[in-house]
């Protein structure tokens, strides 16, 4: 019934979508959503320059994602604290110039007489099909030790969101922590880029942690069930997609994600209002 | 007497959660009344729902015994410091230009003769050398008597200051109440939210405390401010 | 002539994203802008699916709804506790995703081709030209932006007390009845206008490039706010220019070029903008703390000179001062140090 084929999306739409998912948590806790917007599109001059120099190596490419994703991060940062600009226009500005210099970048490729740009438009629009069993390989062994840290550093990135006087007080640089966190979230916007593109990759951030949020209070909570959500969108998108010829993957899973989000915060408004009408 | 402010019934709620219940106000012209209360009682809220700059669930609000459409133009408001973004790319002049613009009403450009209520404007504040001057550029004393100045150009009756000496100096501060008295003494009526109760009797001759509710309001040689304050500051729902 | 409209073409894009934007940004909605330009791509799926002629007027109607539905929808979702940030984020995820589920899906039957929607090529918008009447007026993205930017800057002229005003204190124009409400959807209805009209050229996401990158450039030089409608105009001249022609040096992709050039031309103005820029204040900085240096230094001579005692100087800083004539060769205080030192405050009475 499953073929080979599917499986690998399967599975890798999976451990993407519960990887964003929790990790976006911690992006709509810091009121960061847009960011994760900016980094995946700050991505694909990384994932071009990587291509001109190391091939078509997926760990390659996503080192090359991850990279670039950061110096846009950094540049963000690095802008909007030595200006008077607001973070929002600094990351418009990044993400479509970043953006830019990615085209700029592909359409030299394709005109270099060795290689056609050979699936590298994949990582804008994201194409499933093309995953293999490789790029499992590699989403599962950066997945697991991102996992890892988050677990071993809980209370770090937890004071992160809500207490930096925990941070300072132990002599954390919260800079230094912002980096390591936005460094987490590069690595899984990169690994996403295959399977969703970089258009749509920051959705995949923020739409589970959206959702999550009317459910609990407690950020492990929320990242388990955001995680849980990304997850469950991974295979119905991939499901749904293989089933009808022309539904692209990314895309599916994405738009489940935002309409999961927006029906959990319906039915928490109808619970909520329920609530308070039996108090009355 | 007729009321410069007189509110009837008015509540206010953000996300179903009320934050004034059922408040009565009524100011009378020619006093300078301050608002007290404790941090979160709905001060700033009350000047803006009388202001109609929030949604309202219940209440009537009448200025001069008229509705605000009626007499938009003779209301001038300061808000707070925190509201306005200063480094906006303007200039001091044009801040006290828009003093005008509720008079010239929508497309008409301002003319002559406001520009010369401008030009006095700022010389009663103290700001003309720095009429062109950004505001970003100005220190904030400054710049809150550039919103004073525009306040004046629109010439107003009635006076809405939303704490208008935090973040101020002393001589501005002292310079704002000199204006701010010789305004009174024309006749015009000044509402303020205010903080610091030393000045209180100083600054205003009225008193409009509030936590949620009215808690008392009258001419301030006729209160026991003391024991009124007290009442204000008291855990919500004593006072009850 | 090819070239020149080619050029042009670039220019008045470029243009006329960049005025719409500044108001975008002046009033801390840039983020909409690039909301805007993803969700304006549903609309324009949409209504092509239902005309399906990619040159009907109707394009244009339903990607200005779309638009202005992204705003009101981000408007809705905040009030429901979904930070403004986060619900646009999701609003235009959404309704990006399902545009492009759409042009796959009925990718065979149509003409609607998502690289060239999504990425835009500049390069061919010379040989699309509107022809009337037998007559041809002009290449069609450069005659449809244009159209873009005179509605603009006509609503920027027009409405120039009332955008002031609205932007910069919403407060107190709403209260003396100019309703900033008005203003926005009118910005919105632009910029939708703006976006769907690039879109041909430029693409979907480098039009988020010039609708930030030139004002946020100007942004920083200026603090006067027709200077810097005057700056952003020209800065998105030059980077389209340099774009297009560095571009064809190249042969890469026009509009990444543009964009690019427009980042640069951010990233120099940020680094070296006069007295604004990083470097020039941080030569303020080491200027300012050298003043503070030598005034202290002086006082020390100053002080260590009364009370006849032993005293450590700094002699980098001593021959500084003495080259500025504050104190002669014996490090005896000089009546140009004495002045310098009643001005910076530190001495009251005349010394000596």
């Amino acid at each position: 019934m499953i073929d080979s084929v599917l499986l690998v999306i399967i599975i890798a739409s999976v451990i993407i979508g519960a990887l964003s998912g929790s990790l976006g948590v911690i992006m709509v806790l810091r009121k960061r959503s847009l960011l994760g917007d900016a980094i995946s599109h700050a991505t694909l001059p990384g994932v071009a320059i990587a291509y001109l120099f190391f091939g078509k190596d997926p760990l390659f490419l996503i080192a090359g994602a991850t990279c670039a994703g950061v110096v846009g991060v950094a540049l963000v940062v690095l802008i909007t604290n030595t200006t008077r600009l607001r973070v929002d226009v600094v990351m418009g500005m990044m993400l479509a110039v970043f953006f830019g210099v990615g085209m700029v970048l592909l359409t030299y490729i394709q005109k270099l007489p060795t290689t056609g740009q050979a699936g590298l438009q994949a990582f804008i629009f994201g194409q499933a099909a093309a995953v293999v069993w490789q790029d499992v390989y590699v989403i599962s062994a950066l997945g697991l030790p991102i996992m890892c840290v988050v677990g071993i550093a809980w209370p770090i990135i937890h004071a992160f969101c809500f207490d930096h006087a925990w941070l300072h007080a132990r002599g954390l640089s919260s800079f230094v922590v912002d980096l390591g966190v936005m460094f987490c979230v590069s690595v899984v916007i990169a690994m996403g880029l295959p399977i969703v593109g970089a258009l749509l990759m920051s959705a995949l951030l923020i739409a589970p942690a959206i959702a999550a949020r009317p459910w609990s209070t407690r950020m492990s909570q929320m990242m388990i069930i955001a995680g849980g959500i990304g997850a469950v969108c991974g295979v119905v998108g991939a499901l749904i997609s293989s089933a009808y010829a022309r539904i692209p993957t990314g895309p599916t899973i994405v738009f489940l994600s935002v309409v999961i989000a927006l029906l959990s915060h319906v039915i928490a408004m109808r619970f909520r209002s329920a609530r308070i009408r039996s108090a009355l | 007497m007729t009321m410069a402010l007189s509110v009837r019934d008015l509540t206010v709620a953000y996300n179903d959660r009320p934050v004034l219940w059922d408040v009565d106000a009524d100011i009378p012209v020619g006093c300078m009344a301050a608002i007290v209360g404790p941090n979160g009682a709905g001060k700033s809220t009350f000047i803006k729902a009388a202001l109609e700059l929030t949604t309202r669930l219940t209440g009537e609000v009448k200025f001069f015994g008229q509705s605000l459409a009626q007499v938009r133009t003779r209301v001038a408001y300061v808000p707070q410091r925190a509201a306005i973004d200063w480094d906006f790319p303007i200039t001091v002049e044009e801040v006290a230009l828009m003093g005008s613009y509720g008079q010239r009403g929508w497309l008409r450009r301002p003319q002559h003769d406001d520009r010369k209520r401008v030009a006095e404007a700022l010389e009663i504040v103290g700001l003309a050398p720095f009429y062109k001057r950004p505001i970003s550029q100005l220190s904030g004393g400054q710049q809150q008597r550039t919103f004073l100045a525009r306040a004046l150009v629109q010439q107003a009756d009635l006076w809405v200051l939303d704490e208008p000496f935090q973040g101020v100096d002393a001589e501005t501060e002292r310079a704002l109440v000199t204006v701010l008295h010789q305004l009174k003494n024309s006749g015009k009526t000044i509402i303020a939210v205010h903080h610091d109760l030393q000045t209180l009797p100083h600054y205003f001759d009225y008193l409009y405390a509030i936590n949620a509710r009215r808690i008392a309001e009258g001419y301030i040689k006729d209160l026991s401010v003391n024991e009124v304050v007290q009442q204000a500051f008291a855990p919500v729902g004593m006072s009850a | 002539m090819i070239l020149l409209d080619l050029f042009l073409t670039g220019l008045v894009v470029s243009v006329a994203c960049a005025v719409p934007g500044l108001w975008l940004m002046l009033r801390g909605m840039s983020m909409l802008s690039d909301a805007l330009t993803h969700s304006v791509l549903l609309g324009i799926v949409l209504t092509f699916l239902i005309v399906s002629d990619i040159d009907s007027p109707f394009m244009i109607v339903g990607a200005v709804a779309s638009g202005v539905g992204t705003a009101l929808f981000v408007e809705r979702l905040q009030r429901q506790n979904i930070s403004a940030d986060a619900a646009i984020g999701l609003v235009f995820a959404g309704m990006f995703s399902l545009a492009i589920i759409l042009i796959t899906v009925y990718a065979g039957d149509t003409h609607l081709d998502l690289d060239a929607v999504l990425l835009g090529e500049i390069i061919f918008s010379p040989f699309d030209r509107i022809v009337l009447g037998g007559v041809d007026i002009g290449p069609r993205a450069m005659i449809m932006n244009g159209v873009a930017l005179f509605l603009s800057v006509t609503f920027m002229v027009v409405f120039w007390k009332e955008l002031v005003f609205t932007t910069f204190d919403a407060t107190s124009a709403t209260l003396v009845g100019f309703a900033p409400t008005v203003l926005t959807t009118g910005l919105v209805i632009l910029s939708s206008f703006t976006v769907v009209t690039a879109f041909d050229a430029v693409g979907a996401i480098l039009v988020v490039a010039f609708m930030t990158t030139a004002p946020a450039s100007a942004y920083l030089l200026t603090y006067r706010l027709r200077r810097m409608v005057m700056l952003t105009v020209l800065l998105a001249v030059s980077a389209s220019i340099i774009g297009i022609w560095v571009a064809m040096l190249l042969d890469v992709s026009v509009s990444g070029t543009m964009a690019a050039v427009a980042g640069l031309q951010f990233v120099i103005i940020w680094l070296f903008a006069p007295t604004r820029g990083v470097i020039a204040r941080l030569i303020e900085r080491r200027g300012l703390r050298t003043e503070v240096l030598l005034l202290a230094q002086l006082m020390h001579i100053v002080s260590h000179k009364r009370t006849h005692q032993q005293f450590v100087v700094d002699g980098q800083l001593v021959r500084e001062l003495q080259a500025r004539g504050w104190i002669d060769e014996a490090q005896q205080l000089t009546s140009i140090g004495v002045r310098t030192l009643q001005q910076a405050g530190m001495l009251t009475t005349t010394a000596e």
